[in-house]
């Protein structure tokens, strides 16, 4: 049986609550679902000092449509399988829940979070590439304020994000897009638990012009969650120049640790999934 | 800590240490016996319970998380010894051999029936996903969940 280390447990049910006490422990560990980080308690992979459950802060637990910004803020407590049944129908919100509903399964996703599958930092995490792709921000809160990063920039390698200690996932926010085209790709090896490549994009496209295009990846082949930017490409075209720019950015990418002689095997996944993608959302 | 939880209508309280997952305690503080410890990774789907009508893997929660909130495990499918509508089915199709999973796929059988609107072959197999059997090959197990959705809608 596995049993998690010793630790203590507290449950915050307001933010400044949460302020107020995660200064006075040196290794707290926040949980919303829990589900990942249970996990890595059992495997003693992590051991805080502290366990803070979060799940019960209500101003977390909200999906929130601003009409006049075309905004939507999805609050850090909301369920993965929640966002079925709660997200708009645009396009940005459609590229989302295809990312949400590939997480595990329906228990899974009844258990785990968003800010949780955001903050992890793994690079087999689906929402942050999808969320990557549209443009979206993570709030975050802390007893300072509140600051907002681009999801694209909240990865600095596996399992570590910008956020500070004493800081908190808040949500994330997003411009409702609309007319878009989306794809979402990903490729794992079942038995390792291992996903190789992650890619999500989303593009708008009228007649044979290109109005927007934007695509993240992830995956152990990167080893975190980058953005693409394709912006310099107007018309479907010039998809070719479009695969050559994406050939350029794998074979520039840092996959050097060649120990398993698995280099040529990633670069070959992420290439497939990245074609696949431009295919998909370009496609007449 | 004290921990109270009310699992399938009855509060049981207790002094445990914060590491305690919820799965250990169904089994050691409320003696449910029938939720079962698997995989122990969130996999196989034997350690399966309602939480608030939502179906979650108890080997991937504490107990302190499940306070307050309605806990069903499969004793509590079944009422003054009647088996529910999935049990039912499950049994008289001889649907599962060992019975291992019978706990997962039961809960899993009722949470599909209660929710989801579509219960052809195809949307109860995905929503199987998360529960593992090393015997039955699943072919009788979704049937029998897609029969006993087919006559509970009939009636």
């Amino acid at each position: 049986m596995k049993a998690p280390p010793s630790f203590d447990f507290i449950r915050i049910n307001k933010l400044n609550e949460f302020y107020e006490n995660v200064d006075r422990y040196s290794s707290p560990l926040i949980i919303s679902g829990g589900t990942v980080a249970v996990l890595m308690l059992k495997n003693r992979v992590i051991r805080p000092d502290v366990v803070i459950d979060i799940s019960g802060i209500e101003e977390l637990n909200v999906l929130k449509k601003d009409k006049e910004k075309n905004e939507v803020f999805i609050g850090s407590n909301i369920k993965l399988h929640e966002l079925k049944s709660i997200l708009p129908d645009d396009s940005a919100s459609e590229l989302i829940l295809k990312a949400a509903t590939t997480v595990g399964d329906i228990a899974i996703r009844s258990m785990g979070s968003v800010g949780g599958n955001v903050c992890l930092g793994d690079p087999g995490n689906d929402l942050p590439v999808a969320l990557a792709a549209v443009g979206a921000n993570a709030v975050v809160g802390s007893r300072e304020g509140i600051r907002t990063v681009p999801v694209s920039e909240c990865y600095v390698k596996p399992f570590k994000t910008v956020l500070k200690k004493g800081e908190i996932l808040l949500g994330v926010s997003y411009k409702m897009l609309y007319g878009y085209r989306t794809s979402y790709n990903k490729f794992f090896i079942n038995f390792l638990d291992h996903y190789v490549g992650i890619v999500a994009a989303i593009a708008k496209v009228e007649g044979i012009s290109i109005k927007d295009m934007r695509m993240a990846v992830s995956g152990e082949a990167i080893g975190t969650t980058v953005k693409i930017d394709l912006a310099e490409f107007s018309k479907i075209d010039e998809i070719n120049a479009i695969k050559d720019k994406l050939n350029k950015f794998v074979n520039e990418r840092s996959m050097s640790d060649d120990r398993f002689g698995t280099v040529k095997f990633k670069k070959k996944v992420l290439l497939t999934l990245m074609f696949q993608a431009i295919d998909e959302v370009l496609k007449a | 800590m004290r921990i109270r939880l009310n699992i399938n209508g009855k509060d049981y309280e207790s002094d445990v240490e914060p590491r305690t997952l919820l799965v250990d305690f169904i089994r050691d503080v409320a003696g449910l016996k029938g939720t079962h410890i698997g995989c122990e990774t969130g996999s196989c789907g034997a350690c399966m319970v309602l939480l608030d009508g939502k179906p979650v893997k108890s080997c991937l929660m504490l107990a302190a998380q499940a306070e307050g909130k309605k806990i069903v495990t499969v004793e509590g499918l079944s009422e003054g010894g009647k088996l529910n509508a999935v049990q039912k089915s499950l049994s008289q199709k001889k649907a599962l051999q060992c019975g291992f999973c019978a706990a997962g796929f039961s809960i899993m059988g009722t949470w599909i029936l209660e929710n989801e609107q579509d219960t052809d072959y195809e949307r109860v197999k995905s929503d199987l996903a998360g529960v593992v059997c090393r015997c039955s090959g699943y072919e009788p197990i979704i049937n029998a969940i897609v029969e006993a959705a087919k006559n509970e809608r009939k009636d």
